[in-house]
């Protein structure tokens, strides 16, 4: 009886050490050289996976910083802190990034005419497919959650005008929406920039007020009222040029649609 | 004793050449049959398209206010896939710029404002040999009539490379409603001839198929009165099916030869083009005449004069119907294409492509539709028509849940979206719209 245990405890026993004594060998010999940086930095990432970066999810990001393939600023929902922080895991100078947020370039909503009535999915690139959709302007928000769906952050909602807007608090600049969306209506401009000109209608004038209470009807008024010359014409629609842009709001007085609009929130008002 | 029966009620002898899967929806094509080719009066302007499906958008050479003339050059190709585009009428360049198109986007275009000044094109003495006719196709601007528009020169140059053997034009002419083939086939058999002879030279093919439908049969038999029973081109009588006229299932049918998945009837030596392509190319090497116009049926029962009808490319759909006498009050949807894979539109200032078949029009109680749709039952009708032999069921299952990833592994790309399983579907499930949504998002999203 005693023997069978003293067996058991020998042969047992000194299995597991030789094994143990093999596998810390082999641990040693054959170990996966990790970066400790890598560690370090995915502990400073937000860690959503949103991609936005264009890596797959914050593992692949962090290993590409590590390697000093990609750039610390990149994340998008971080922001200013996490590319500090990431800067200084790598020892790096940190670079003043500014802070951008989407916005739709369209609001009519409720205020855009209908030219048909559209039973299919309920996708803005199902309905854009399908003759550009039931709403009569050809450029504007079809309003059939597309980007409301791709945003991880839960930024974009829909107005009481039936109007996709994006809650500039929420809104990390991940660029989701914008390759989401079927008209390319959304762009990425500074968080401290209030003007803006929410429409997208290339149409002419004439064409425009048929359909739109709202729409750039291209007749050039902010052009000449803007006293900084940041306001141009590129094919009949108000572009501004944000870097000129100095937020005095003469474009929004002056426009006689209400194009464009102080934007400053959630809530689109008319000055 | 069965096939005494089946000759006593009048069945043809042989069974007919057809695929498998497909289905048989309502035809309607006794609205427009028995219409001949007629061409519509000039429109005030017209918006010609310079979109082709592959390679790059050429380039407009024309800008604002220049004087154009019928068959005049108007954007040149980019690169080797490229075509001419020729303008359709005499006028001045008002516009070009971005358009609509029936597909539901933007392309570049050139908006004529018709004029005066149309010359006919005199007929010209040359036999041009292969690779010669391939650059008489790619200077005409001739691209696939049947409804994708793919350049024709570059199929051709790809199939004379590939050394293929056998020619197949198509003139099957599936979707419901449509019959401008049917008139071509019917009215320009001899151009047709001419035209398949000249696209067996320039491919290097032996041998030339013109498969049309059983429902067309006096277009099988008036075809089969004018060529010798020796010669090179053979007319085929297939069973009317839908999808029979895409390329894959034609060559199927015809040759029971299957094109693998991703690849191109080359890889089986075969090319497919339209009959009213043939048509272009005898035109255009007979005549030297660009492809300007084009046969596209105008039917549905809001109009009073449905027919085929003759139109230069860039007419708008708005001008086009109005040439067909429309009961403007009952017409509930405008689809451009066949009813089966065309586009409903939601506005008419669209242009006549160089591939658009045919206008329909539904009336305000055709085009009632249930407006939503219930789960996926698993019954496996979409199973059975799915003439990819595609999961379409499963497909859609997985773009409902978003998971295009999967989507993509069941083989989401292989579809042609034919609609035949959107047609049979008991949930009436939008499947086709799923999946062509599901094309687009999968190369946006990568899950």
């Amino acid at each position: 009886m005693n023997q069978i245990v003293i067996y058991s405890v020998v042969v047992l026993g000194g299995m597991g050490l030789v094994i143990g004594l093999l596998l810390s060998v082999v641990s040693r010999a054959l170990a996966v050289k990790t970066d400790p940086n890598v560690q370090k930095i995915l502990e400073a990432l937000p860690n959503v996976n949103c991609g936005a970066c264009g890596y797959p999810g914050c593992q692949g990001f962090a290993e590409a910083i590590a390697k000093g393939e990609a750039d610390p600023a990149a994340c998008a929902p971080g922001g200013q802190q996490v590319a500090d922080e990431i800067a200084e895991i790598m020892g790096l100078e940190a670079r003043e990034k500014e802070k951008v947020v989407a916005i739709i370039h369209c609001r009519g909503g409720s205020k855009c005419g209908k030219a048909a009535t559209y039973y299919g999915l309920e996708s803005c690139t199902s309905a854009n497919l399908a003759g550009f959709g039931p709403s009569a302007c050809v450029f504007g928000c079809l309003a059939m959650y597309d980007c409301i769906h791709a945003c991880p952050f839960d930024a974009i909602c829909l107005d009481e005008n039936e109007m996709a807007v994006v809650d500039r608090e929420k809104c990390v600049a991940c660029g989701k929406c914008i390759e989401i969306c079927p008209r390319s209506l959304i762009e990425l401009v500074p968080v401290d920039k209030n003007y803006h000109v929410l429409c997208s209608s290339k149409d002419r004038g004439k064409a425009v007020t048929s359909i739109c209470e709202v729409g750039c009807i291209g007749c050039t008024k902010c052009v000449k009222a803007c006293p900084s010359d940041a306001i141009h014409m590129e094919e009949g629609l108000a572009v501004i040029d944000y870097e000129k842009c100095t937020n005095c709001g003469a474009c929004a007085e002056a426009c006689p649609v209400g194009a464009i609009s102080f934007f400053a929130g959630k809530e689109v008002s008319t000055v | 004793m069965f096939a005494a029966v089946w000759k006593a009620i009048g069945m043809p002898a042989t069974k007919l050449r057809s695929f498998m899967g497909g289905i048989h929806p309502l035809k309607r094509k006794e609205l427009t049959r028995e219409r001949p080719i007629e061409p519509i009066p000039l429109p005030g302007k017209v918006v010609i398209p310079l979109f082709q499906p592959a390679g790059k958008e050429p380039r407009p050479i024309v800008s604002k206010g220049d004087i154009v003339t019928a068959g005049q050059v108007i954007a040149e190709p980019q690169d080797g896939r490229g075509v001419f585009v020729h303008s359709s009428v005499c006028g001045k360049v008002k516009k070009v710029g971005r358009f609509p198109f029936p597909a539901g986007f933007f392309v570049t275009a050139a908006e004529v404002e018709v004029g005066e000044g149309e010359k006919p094109f005199p007929p010209m003495e040359r036999t041009p040999e292969g690779p010669e006719i391939i650059e008489i196709i790619r200077n005409a601007g001739i691209v696939g009539m049947g409804g994708a528009g793919f350049p024709t020169h570059f199929k051709l140059k790809g199939a004379r490379e590939a050394g293929v053997e056998f020619l197949l034009v198509n003139g099957a002419e599936c979707e419901p409603y449509l019959t401008a083939d049917y008139r071509v086939l019917m009215e320009r058999t001899e151009d047709l001839i001419s035209g398949t002879k000249l696209l067996l030279k320039a491919s290097g093919a032996k041998r030339a198929y013109v498969a049309v439908e059983s429902d067309k049969k006096d277009a099988y038999d008036r075809l089969g009165g004018m060529v010798p029973d020796d010669d090179v081109i053979k007319p085929v009588l297939l069973r009317a099916k839908y999808p029979q006229g895409s390329e894959k299932q034609l060559i199927e049918a015809v040759l029971k030869r299957e094109v693998p998945a991703g690849g191109l009837p080359a890889d089986v030596g075969v090319l497919v083009q339209n009959v009213s392509t043939a048509c272009a190319v005898h035109d255009a090497v007979a005549f030297g005449k660009p492809l300007i116009e084009r046969v596209v049926t105008l039917s549905g029962t809001p109009l009073k004069r449905p027919g085929n009808y003759l139109v230069r490319i860039g007419t708008l759909i708005e001008d086009l119907m109005e040439a067909a006498g429309p009961d403007r009050d009952n017409i509930g949807k405008v689809i451009v294409g066949g009813p089966m894979m065309g586009f409903s539109m939601s506005r008419l200032d669209v242009p006549v492509a160089r591939e658009t078949t045919g206008v329909v029009l539904l009336s305000r109680v055709e085009a009632e539709v249930e407006p939503s749709h219930q789960s996926c039952v698993r019954c496996g009708k979409c199973l059975y028509v799915c003439p990819m032999f595609l999961p379409t069921s499963e497909i859609c299952i997985a773009v409902e849940r978003g998971d295009y990833a999967l989507a993509v592994k069941l083989g989401l790309e292989n579809c042609m979206e034919c609609g035949s399983c959107a047609y049979v579907c008991p949930s009436r499930r939008p499947l086709v719209q799923w999946i062509k949504t599901a094309k687009l998002f999968a190369k946006k999203v990568k899950k």
